[in-house]
């Protein structure tokens, strides 16, 4: 699985210099975006230049930001409409129920009143805010698994047990660049490109799927699970 | 041998992609996986119904597929799985988890009744009541009786129609709305008819019990009775109507209720020949007997006809005979029956028998009886219409007689005229119009519904004797045309269709080419035109065409006629209003299709009913700009403008294969392209494109030559201007699948056009195509596969090409191209991964 070779300090800058993984990922983030693939490159370059004692910490900026940036640069993932200007949206909401506190809290609180039809459509509108705020205004875990499951080309997404491994690997390689880009911790040559490595499969899986060898490797390990 | 660490690679590999979890789960073929799994923590997250809009389908969960092919090989592992599935939506899942419960033995599958009893509660249902009707047998025959009546009665359950709530209470007793069933009727009448004979043998008691209920709350609902009321006495239930014979074993209507009473039928049958004592048959027999309605007695009657001599039934019987006997009778129905079918024929052979005289007389004094209408399909008026038809040449001689009688009758006549033309010289034919003219001259007769009519069956008839004879001869002579002629300058000027009619009948219930059909003026213009064409085939004298023109000039003025119905006419027939007078047609082309609501009517009249005839088009040419300009897309709701709008692309394409028109500058084609929506400029390449394929013949070369401009034209623009819309491009597959073209020409042009539109229609059809040619053109044709792939969002449509999608990948691969090969193995995988497992075997050697 791990395909990284050691960088040939000479060569530098040439995406043929990297490894079959690197320019596989390269050309097909360049048939998505040259931004993200651009990213990529910038980072092999960064790590490439063993001379530079901030080499990790840059690469491990652009690798950060290719991992912000994937979800809303590959065409195939859906973008969060969002529905309007929150603050908007509570001020709204905020207005209605201060005209009913005004007309009907005319006493000390708590109102213990019945549910009239004022306060039956706040109750209404309090609904739809909370339903459509659900809707649009996503964790970020949420996105990533929205983001995973339209990218998988079955149309239908994985168990979301598998999925939620999946997105456990994601958030520990993203923990993993933020940490070395914010000087957190001391990145090792071998674990970062490591890293970068497998962050290359997980995308190469996701953008450029070889379910045919993947397959091929199955049928080895049922064979080898169901011989006695 | 299955170790954690096996576990680990594989679960690495499922989660790459679906297709390879798919793989996994609908390869392994040995129950020893089932534990590992489940402590590696599957069979808890069923896939999820998919919705898209309005629908919602259902995904196989691979998970429970592998426990539905271990269910009979380790029967206790899979119950154990099967104990962590929580509650879904997912239909499929419902049908495997039944199935598993089918292969597994009664006594452990006993447990999971609760599951099926909720998934029987679900909205949708593919095949989980064939299942589950196996289950009731399988259990019903393991012994397990109790729930094996609860799924029956889960399946069977019968509610109330929503939609009584919305009637009033006088409506409700004239209302036919039914109790509502889970399933379609056939597939009610088919569980019924599977279950009865096995549960009726293994459980007797039960099963009485299950149907009686269910035909009780069957009929409460129907009557609209609620079950809390009972009287001491059966309450009526008219079943000596809907289900005379209780004997009677095929019913294709009333399923439910047929079905049910049935059922109850053959248990009881089923309960006399079992072990069970006399006394218990018998007090069961008195229990259903004493049921809320009548029908309960009439099935106990019927059963015990057979053991009516049996002492311990004898004296029961013979109450119950007392009790139910007035509605057993059922030659009293049938001899209503036979009565209501016989009375026709006598009629019409009572009329025919009749001397001219009589038969005149007693149509004068004839009044009906009011039960006639129940007793009887057809009434008077259509019978005198059959007897006049049966003896035409007689009978018309009676037209002065009929002028007496009432309208009704006059319509009669002209009718059968009508309809027996060809029978007739010109004095039957003229002796027939003085029916007409008396009719249009009375100024006693009856005004109302029959009066319009027969002034309908009048002008239908002018327009009928305007045609020739099925042996081509003309029908009349100058003579016979001119009182014609004056009766429909008269009828021409009919109130029908007034505006209210037009209002109320028009608009969305119908259109006006159709309305003009139906209405008096609407028809009389018809009439008149082909009173023109008369003149011209028989050479008249210039006044007798310029009357009818000078009426029609009348009838443009919308002060005169306002009508849309009939100004449609103007457009529906312009071809045959141009040929007796061209010049008219020259001058008034603009006063007919006007910039208003009567204007568009004849102008869809016209593009609808009539062929792109090249003739007219310098006169019509500026009107289609007109309309080109004002091509919109309109609302879902306006099909019909939809469609005539669309006829505008076909007229013009025709004019183009045809060589009317031309690709020039500010040409009606550039104005077409340049403004028309998308919508249309697709139905103009798509109406090529259906000729294409349409026609025998290869199109001469000057055609081809003609069309393909017109393809590389609109890639030109459409890529200079991707703005203006893509979605026409797609529709040159159909040219390219037509193979008139020649194929390295149409593959490049059909590339250009994949890499915009990554689709192309019909998509089987340019697959076809491809496969056919992929030898010739490995890599062009795995190019254009991988553009329709990415194009292909709906899985069905891959489904529907993936043979021809194999083919092209394998001949690919199987090139000397590197690129060709390259791709293939690319689109292989892409395929693999969409779920497309066999094309594996496409890339391999």
């Amino acid at each position: 699985m791990k395909d990284s070779t050691q960088i040939n300090p000479d060569e530098r800058g040439d995406i043929s210099s990297f490894s079959p993984q690197t320019q596989q990922l390269h050309r097909v983030l360049s048939e998505k975006s040259e931004l993200l693939a651009r990213m990529l490159h910038g980072a092999w370059i960064a790590i490439s230049n063993t001379r530079n004692p901030e080499s990790l910490v840059q690469a491990a900026h652009s690798i950060r930001e290719l991992m912000e940036k994937a979800p809303i640069e590959i065409p195939e993932v859906p973008v969060q409409q969002g529905s309007g200007n929150l603050t908007d949206e509570v001020r709204a909401l905020q207005s209605a129920w201060q005209q009913i506190k005004n007309s009907k809290w005319t006493e000390s609180p708590p109102w213990i009143g019945e549910i009239d039809s004022t306060l039956s459509g706040w109750l209404s509108k309090a609904d739809d805010f909370f339903n459509s705020f659900n809707e649009n205004h996503k964790t970020r875990t949420e996105q990533l698994v929205d983001a995973l499951s339209s990218l998988d080309q079955a149309g239908n997404p994985l168990p979301p047990a598998l999925v939620k491994e999946k997105v456990e690997e994601w958030k520990k390689l993203r923990q993993y660049f933020l940490s070395i880009a914010h000087h957190g911790r001391t990145g090792e040559y071998d674990e970062f490109t490591n890293n970068i490595s497998d962050l290359e499969v997980f995308l190469l899986n996701l953008l450029y799927p070889q379910p045919i060898k993947d397959i091929d490797e199955l049928d080895a390990l049922i064979s080898e699970g169901e011989s006695k | 041998m299955i170790t954690p660490e096996l576990l680990n690679k594989i679960k690495t590999k499922l989660k790459t992609n679906r297709a390879t979890y798919e793989y996994f789960f609908n390869s392994i073929n040995d129950p020893a996986w089932i534990l590992p799994l489940i402590e590696a923590g599957f069979f808890k997250s069923p896939d999820e119904p998919i919705r898209e809009g309005d629908y919602i389908s259902f995904p196989n969960w691979p998970e429970i597929g592998f426990l539905l092919r271990m269910a009979d090989k380790d029967e206790d592992n899979v119950i154990a799985a099967l104990e962590l599935v929580p509650p879904t939506e997912n239909q499929r899942v419902m049908d495997d988890f039944v199935q598993i419960l089918l292969k597994i033995s009664s006594k452990k599958a006993v447990r999971f009744i609760p599951n099926v009893l909720r998934f029987l509660e679900s909205r949708y249902q593919l095949r989980l009541h064939d299942f589950c009707c196996d289950l009731v047998l399988k259990l019903a025959k393991d012994g397990f009786i109790k729930p094996s009546i609860q799924i029956a009665k889960s399946l069977l359950e019968i509610q109330e129609n929503p939609k009584v709530k919305e009637l009033k209470k006088d409506e409700l007793r004239m209302s036919l709305l039914d109790p509502l069933i889970k399933y379609r009727e056939y597939e009610y009448q088919e569980i019924i008819e599977k279950i009865v004979p096995v549960l009726a043998e293994a459980a007797p008691v039960d099963t009485i019990h299950l149907f009686a209920a269910l035909l009780e709350k069957f009929v409460d609902l129907k009557l609209f009775r609620t079950a809390a009321v009972k009287d001491e006495t059966p309450q009526e239930d008219y079943s000596y109507i809907w289900r005379p014979n209780i004997g009677d074993t095929h019913h294709n209507q009333d399923q439910p209720r047929q079905g049910l009473i049935t059922a109850l039928r053959d248990s009881l049958l089923e309960l006399l020949k079992s072990d069970l004592t006399e006394s218990e048959k018998l007090a069961l027999l008195k229990k259903i007997t004493a049921r809320k309605y009548k029908i309960f007695g009439r099935i106990t009657e019927y059963v015990l006809r057979d053991y009516q001599n049996k002492k311990e039934f004898a004296f029961f019987y013979k109450a119950l005979r007392k009790t139910v006997s007035p509605v057993t009778d059922e030659s009293q129905l049938h001899s209503i029956l036979d009565r209501s079918s016989s009375r026709n024929t006598t009629l019409f052979e009572h009329l025919s028998e009749m001397t001219d005289k009589e038969l005149v007389d007693e149509i004068a004094v004839y009044t009906p009886d009011p039960t006639e209408h129940f007793l009887r399909s057809e009434s008077m008026p259509d019978t005198v219409t059959a007897v006049i038809k049966s003896d035409i040449k007689r009978y018309v001689k009676l037209s002065s007689e009929f002028s007496d009688l009432k309208p009704e009758y006059i319509h009669s006549f002209l009718s059968a005229v009508n309809e027996k033309i060809d029978d007739l010289d010109e004095n039957d034919i003229s002796e027939a119009l003085s029916l007409g003219q008396a009719l249009l001259k009375s100024k006693d007769i009856e005004k109302g519904q029959y009066y319009d009519w027969s002034k309908m069956a009048l002008v239908r008839l002018l327009e009928k004797i305007a045609g020739q004879k099925e042996n081509k001869s003309e029908c009349i002579s100058l003579k016979t045309a001119n009182l014609a002629l004056e009766m429909l300058l008269q009828l021409s000027r009919d109130s029908d269709p007034t505006p209210e009619h037009e209002e109320k009948y028009g608009g969305d219930n119908m259109d006006p080419a159709t309305l003009s059909l139906n209405s008096t003026r609407g028809v009389a213009i018809h009439a008149l035109i082909r009173f023109a064409l008369w003149a011209k085939r028989n050479k008249t004298g210039a006044g007798f065409i310029e009357s009818i023109y000078n009426e029609f000039e009348w009838h443009l003025d919308p002060t005169n006629d306002p009508s849309l119905a009939v100004r449609s006419v103007f457009g529906q027939e312009l071809p045959w209003v141009w040929i007796p007078n061209k010049q008219w047609i020259e001058k008034n082309i603009d006063h007919i299709f006007t910039d208003d609501e009567r204007g568009d009517s004849a102008w869809n009249a016209y593009i609808s009913f009539n062929q792109a005839y090249s003739d007219i088009l310098p006169i019509l040419e500026h009107v289609f700009k007109k309309k080109i300009k004002k091509l919109t897309v309109p609302s879902k709701d306006s099909k019909e403008l939809k469609e005539y709008q669309a006829r505008i692309a076909d007229h013009l394409m025709i004019y183009y294969w045809n060589g009317y028109l031309f690709l020039e500058k500010n040409g009606l084609l550039d104005l077409f392209f340049k403004t028309a929506p998308v919508k249309y400029r697709s139905e103009a390449i798509n109406y090529i494109g259906f000729e294409l394929r349409r026609i025998e013949v290869q199109p001469e070369k000057d055609i081809l030559d003609r069309l393909k401009k017109l393809w590389e034209s609109r890639l030109k623009d459409v890529l200079t201007n991707p703005n203006q819309g893509t979605e026409e491009l797609e529709e040159f597959g159909s040219w390219f699948s037509s193979g008139a073209f020649e194929i390295e020409w149409a593959i490049d042009n059909l590339q250009k056009v994949l890499q915009v539109t990554h689709l192309a229609s019909p998509d089987f059809m340019v697959l076809e195509k491809l496969s056919e040619i992929a030898e010739e053109f490995p890599l062009k044709t795995i190019q254009c596969l991988k553009e329709l792939i990415i194009g292909a969002r709906e899985r069905w449509s891959i489904t529907s090409w993936r043979d021809e999608a194999f083919k092209i990948i394998e001949v690919a691969y199987n090139s000397n191209d590197s690129a060709a090969r390259k791709l293939a193995e690319e689109q292989a995988n892409l395929l693999v991964a969409k779920g497309y497992h066999n094309f594996r075997d496409a890339i391999r050697k």
